[in-house]
């Protein structure tokens, strides 16, 4: 009897010393929050401090402050705040960690601060920029950039490069270009500007029509398809040597594709009477077939690690996108919804395609998932929407859209907010390509 | 002494007194320990809760903008209407008691009050103001909505049984001042404190890397002045850019709303989960 009640007694202890912990540490009620208010990130960039404090040195730092917020702002996630809100001036109060009070930022919403000085001596420009965390009040990063005044972009842009790499971990696209294509009269050019817009460079003087431009992966080379020779063709041209390889096979050449850190591209040629992608050097010798049907395979595009290529097909009766993946030779069809799925552009991150489609009539942006789960549509109601192509960090697309009327480039987050008018120029603009991004 | 094939375990301190001075030690032992957990068990205030990080803040900042009523008469005007509204208001809301239990006293940091312009005090003031839900009504309508949307109302119907029965009689009646009401002031407390956390919230999915099944937990203490006295972290979501959002939001908020005047409580814990799935599809 005394053994049962203790074995009774040892059940009850460890049955408590099991059940303890849950009735003790029951958890809290939690009130949901999913839906933050704010998708960009606060961030005060005060003009920068002119650390002599003369009037050219001042003039400059308002336009170094500028071109910073506005670079800064281009990325889509960081809210750059109205000077006005500001309750602290840098150019009385200081520049470092020791001389802000970063409750006046924090009062005001900034999570982030920018602070700058220039100091100009003679031809050169000294410009110390310093990025905070304002509730921690720590610098997150700073440095220290010396030049001539017509570098001051160049060093703001690397400072931004600085900027997103601290935030997100990745270089971003500060030193990135577009390659697009620009219509004059009957003919068509590749052009090339900064990934802003800005000083935008006509690349291609072939009095022809010229479009499908393709980056290789060093951002040395532009692959191209063109009418020079009367039909299309393929040419793989240097920004820095004047040689310029073709690919003019029998047939037509066309929508040429580098592979990612391979001296290889992918592209379309008929010279066997059907229409297959092949794999090509970068001076247009034929390695490989890369696909094998009969119909149309066009417009490929590789997955960043170079393991599976996408690209579009008519073989099952209308032009949608289909994978190709090389381990196991397994050709998928990705796109089922509508009958004209075309322009494939496979993300940085690789987790995804953006391509053109036709819905209602209308030429609009999707974002698929390359298991084919997640479909998105980014563009709507804002007339044709064509040729898109992800930003070197996956977290911006430019395209081309008439909703002005005539075509031109635009930009939008990879989620279609924030779409917005990339440059402005006569003619028309088309296809644009984002290349990689490249130090300098 | 008989050896039947069993060890035997002399205790320490009691040698040669055979099993049974030994089984009734244990006994002893075993009864004390019951009933220290059973007191454990009973006595309310022991949950104590996992602190990671920001274990103590209170940093004054500039006065909350004044506002056109005084503290606790807002809440006055809202126990007035949802006693009117029969007893569904009380049935909607989560009925969960903050726990009471003894914290460890907050530290003080005293910082320098932030000086600055009076118009841009004035553009501060009235941008909350502006931000600030403007009609009772329609506050309570907003609360009441989001109440029924969340899963505090599920849980908050399953205790409805043991906690409400005095609630419903109390709120019904037009009289009734109890626990329950208290209860419901506290709710329409915490989801005011929640919708200004929200609207301090910026997340951005490109630098949290887009993950949509992140979440990360955090409960904060509020004062009766509306300061914050305590922030931790319950569970974090192991992604530094949501937690760091998330404790961010309610730092922006503060000061929060004195507590109603029928809100007698020293301190109010207000329980978050921020995830943000709704963003993406």
């Amino acid at each position: 009897m005394f053994k049962n009640r203790f074995k009774t007694l040892i059940c009850f202890t460890v049955a408590l010393v099991f059940i303890l912990p849950d009735l003790c540490c029951a958890d809290y009620d939690y009130i949901d929050i999913n839906s933050p208010s704010m998708r960009k990130i606060p961030l005060a960039i005060p003009v920068f401090k002119s650390i002599a404090s003369n009037s050219t040195e001042a003039r400059f730092s308002k336009k170094a402050s500028d071109l910073l917020a506005e670079t800064l702002d281009f990325t889509g996630y960081l809210n750059i705040q109205d000077r006005k809100a500001f309750l602290s001036d840098p150019q009385k109060d200081g520049i470092t960690t020791q001389s802000i009070n970063f409750q006046n930022w924090t009062v005001i919403g900034s999570e982030l601060l920018i602070t700058g000085g220039v100091l100009m001596k003679g031809g050169t420009v000294q410009m110390e920029l310093r990025l905070f965390d304002t509730f921690k009040g720590t610098l997150i990063v700073g440095k220290r950039y010396k030049g001539g005044m017509i570098h001051q972009r160049q060093m703001i842009r690397r400072f931004c490069s600085e900027v997103i790499y601290h935030l997100t971990g990745n270089k971003g696209f500060f030193n990135s270009k577009i390659a697009f294509v620009s219509r004059n009269s009957k003919r068509k050019e590749i052009y090339v500007c900064d990934f802003d817009g800005y000083g935008s460079k006509r690349f291609t003087f072939i009095n022809s029509i010229s479009f499908f431009p393709s980056w290789s992966s060093d951002g040395n080379r532009l692959a191209y398809t063109s009418y020079k020779n009367g039909k299309p063709d393929i040419y793989i041209q240097s920004f820095t040597e004047k040689q310029i390889y073709q690919i003019n096979k029998k047939g037509i050449n066309m929508t040429p594709s580098w592979a990612p850190n391979t001296d290889a591209l992918a592209a379309t040629l008929s010279f066997s009477g059907d229409q297959e992608i092949y794999l090509l050097t970068g001076k247009g010798k034929v390695i490989k077939k890369l696909t094998n049907n009969r119909g149309i395979d066009i417009s490929p595009t590789w997955s960043p690690d170079g393991k599976r290529l996408a690209f579009v097909s008519d073989r099952a009766g209308s032009p949608q996108i289909f994978t190709k993946d090389f381990r196991t030779s397994r050709v998928k069809r990705l796109t089922f919804k509508g009958k004209y799925n075309t322009q494939p552009s496979w993300s940085p991150k690789g987790d995804k395609l953006a391509y053109t489609g036709r819905g209602n009539g209308n030429l609009n942006i999707y974002v698929i998932g390359v298991d084919g789960k997640g479909l998105a549509q980014l563009t709507q109601n804002s007339g044709s929407n064509e040729s898109p192509t992800w930003s070197p960090d996956g977290s911006l697309i430019a395209f081309s859209s008439t909703r002005e009327g005539p075509s031109r480039i635009y930009v939008m987050t990879a989620y279609g907010t924030d779409q917005r008018r990339l440059l402005a120029m006569p003619g028309e603009q088309t296809n644009p390509k984002w290349s990689p991004e490249v130090n300098n | 002494m008989k050896n039947n094939g069993k060890a035997i375990v002399h205790l320490p301190g009691m040698p040669g007194k055979g099993p049974r001075t030994m089984y009734a030690s244990f006994t002893v032992s075993v009864i004390c320990h019951l009933l220290f957990l059973t007191v454990l068990i009973f006595v309310p205030g022991l949950k104590i809760p996992k602190r990671t990080s920001h274990s103590v803040i209170h940093v004054n900042m500039v006065a909350r903008p004044a506002k056109g009523t005084p503290a606790g008469t807002r809440y006055r005007a809202v126990l007035k209407k949802s006693a009117a509204k029969t007893k569904k208001t009380s049935e909607g809301v989560s009925l969960k008691t903050v726990s009471a239990a003894p914290k460890k006293k907050a530290k003080s940091i005293n910082k320098k009050p932030v000086t600055h312009s009076k118009s841009t005090i004035e553009e501060l003031k009235n941008e909350a103001e502006a931000s600030r839900p403007g009609d009772v009504t329609d506050a309570i309508e907003r609360i009441k909505n989001q109440v029924n949307e969340t899963d505090a109302r599920r849980r908050s119907v399953e205790n409805s049984d043991k906690e409400l029965a005095g609630v419903e009689d109390g709120v019904a009646g037009g009289s009734g001042t109890g626990a329950g009401l208290s209860v419901d002031i506290l709710t329409l407390y915490t989801y005011e404190i929640k919708d200004l956390v929200q609207q301090n919230w910026a997340y951005s999915e490109q630098l949290a890397d887009a993950k949509s099944d992140l979440q990360t937990f955090l409960v904060f203490e509020v004062l009766p002045n509306g300061e914050i006295r305590d922030i931790w972290f319950t569970e974090k979501s192991g992604n530094r850019y949501l937690d760091e959002s998330a404790y961010k939001a309610v730092i922006k908020s503060k000061p929060f709303p004195p507590h109603p005047v029928e809100l007698s409580r020293p301190v109010v814990e207000v329980p978050l989960r921020f995830s943000p799935e709704g963003l993406l599809d």
